[in-house]
């Protein structure tokens, strides 16, 4: 038996049934379910072995980034993702899981720890990756911004619990942002919804204020 | 949960504390500083210190005192401040019951000991939001607010740092040219790193001449 499998196939094995009697089409109606039935699981599993792929491939590829990045010193690397990227110092020190002053005695010439040179080294690389691959016009904005506007989430949120491979599908269409969000924490809506917006007050100035 | 956030590790309040305190860094909510008026933690919010470049003559304060707070929750008068270097005070934490107006000369010919982290501001502001008004906001909507300013204060000590005191009008120039565009581009969330990229070039530029 041959497997249709599309929808153009299945419209015209109803056509051709159109005229035959009901105990034929309700024959072929069942083998239909058969074949997709049977399909299913196959389909399932190559789905899952397609993604886990990926999966392995873009970690490898963010592995070799990262090693070739960790020759760098932290100098070049701060200057990489501050200058060129546009984080700020406080950024950078949140993403790199180091406190401000740490980053402070890094731009003055002091050495980090060879884990921490990895951490920046893998932070330059994820955003490498990021502008390469998926269409993200500015990485460093679009890891800072919020994914959803009603709720405080960010990619960078994200990045530091470790999701930078569900980040990366994300960013180049495989999932949306409740997908996103979901894999990262089912409860998000509710642990991060935001009841207030910035708003421009009378003043000119910025204001916190309850979403309206 | 907690009704107000605390800091992971007290370290993570401080950008700078002692001798790591660069002397060109702007007055900033969250300064711990040592005045002839005793130790006091700046409260007045980053936003409202200052008319255009130039500070206002007053700014509120709160005294710092030696207290132990036992628990970050539940000490809602208190800011504690763990970690900065007021000379006498074991446990110094910022009492908001006390809050005052200062004048602003008083702050800038003390010494400064210590400065905050943008986390530390955070948690100041909402415990400060909280002790005057009984509301808790999450320290990400204020993260959110305070990001252009303190942006501006970070590339501020990256252009003082690298050019010295006396290009500090170029440094508001330059934001304010073009009708005030970099300015605009630091309160967008979506523009902002062009915003910093575009200084951090600009200081690269005049530095390496």
């Amino acid at each position: 038996m041959s497997i249709q499998t599309s929808d153009t196939s299945t419209q015209l094995e109803r056509d051709t049934t159109t005229e035959t009697s009901t105990a034929s089409t309700l024959e072929t109606i069942r083998r239909l379910q058969r074949s997709y039935d049977e399909l299913t699981g196959p389909v399932r599993v190559l789905h899952e072995d397609v993604a886990a792929g990926r999966r392995d491939v873009r970690e490898w590829d963010l592995d070799e980034r990262t090693a070739a990045k960790a020759r760098l010193d932290a100098l070049a690397l701060l200057e990489e993702l501050s200058t060129d990227r546009g984080f700020s110092w406080s950024d950078i020190a949140r993403l790199s899981g180091v406190s401000v002053s740490a980053v402070r005695k890094w731009r003055s010439g002091e050495a980090p720890s060879p884990e921490r040179r990895r951490d920046l080294a893998r932070l330059a690389a994820f955003v490498d990756l990021l502008d390469e691959i998926a269409p993200v016009s500015d990485p460093a904005s679009w890891m800072l911004m919020r994914l959803s506007d009603s709720h405080t989430a960010t990619a960078a949120d994200l990045y530091l619990d470790g999701r930078s491979h569900d980040l990366l599908e994300h960013a180049q269409g495989h999932f949306g942002v409740g997908e996103l969000l979901e894999r990262w924490n089912p409860d998000w809506r509710d642990e991060t919804r935001s009841e207030w917006e910035i708003v421009t007050a009378a003043d000119g100035e910025r204001s916190i204020a309850r979403r309206s | 949960m907690a009704l107000l956030a605390s800091p992971d590790d007290p370290d993570d309040l401080w950008q700078a504390v002692g001798d790591e305190v660069p002397a060109h860094r702007m007055l900033m909510q969250g300064d711990v500083v040592v005045t002839d008026d005793g130790p006091l933690l700046v409260v007045t919010h980053a936003c409202s210190m200052r008319r255009g470049a130039e500070l206002h003559d007053t700014q509120m304060a709160a005294p710092i005192e030696d207290h132990q707070v036992s628990k970050w929750d539940g000490s809602y008068d208190w800011m504690p401040a763990p970690g900065a270097p007021v000379p006498d005070v074991d446990n110094p934490a910022g009492l908001l019951r006390v809050l005052r107006s200062v004048d602003t000369s008083l702050l800038v010919s003390g010494e400064r000991v210590a400065v905050m982290s943008n986390l530390g501001i955070q948690l100041l502001q909402q415990r400060l939001a909280h002790h005057l008004t009984r509301v808790a906001i999450e320290t990400a909507e204020l993260a959110e607010h305070c990001a252009p300013i303190l942006s501006e204060a970070e590339l501020h000590e990256d252009w003082m740092g690298a050019l010295g005191a006396y290009a500090e009008p170029q440094f508001h120039d330059l934001l304010d040219t073009d009708d005030r565009k970099l300015r605009s581009w630091l309160s967008d969330p979506a523009k902002r790193p062009q915003a910093i990229t575009t200084v951090r070039r600009e200081i690269r530029r005049r530095r390496d001449g």
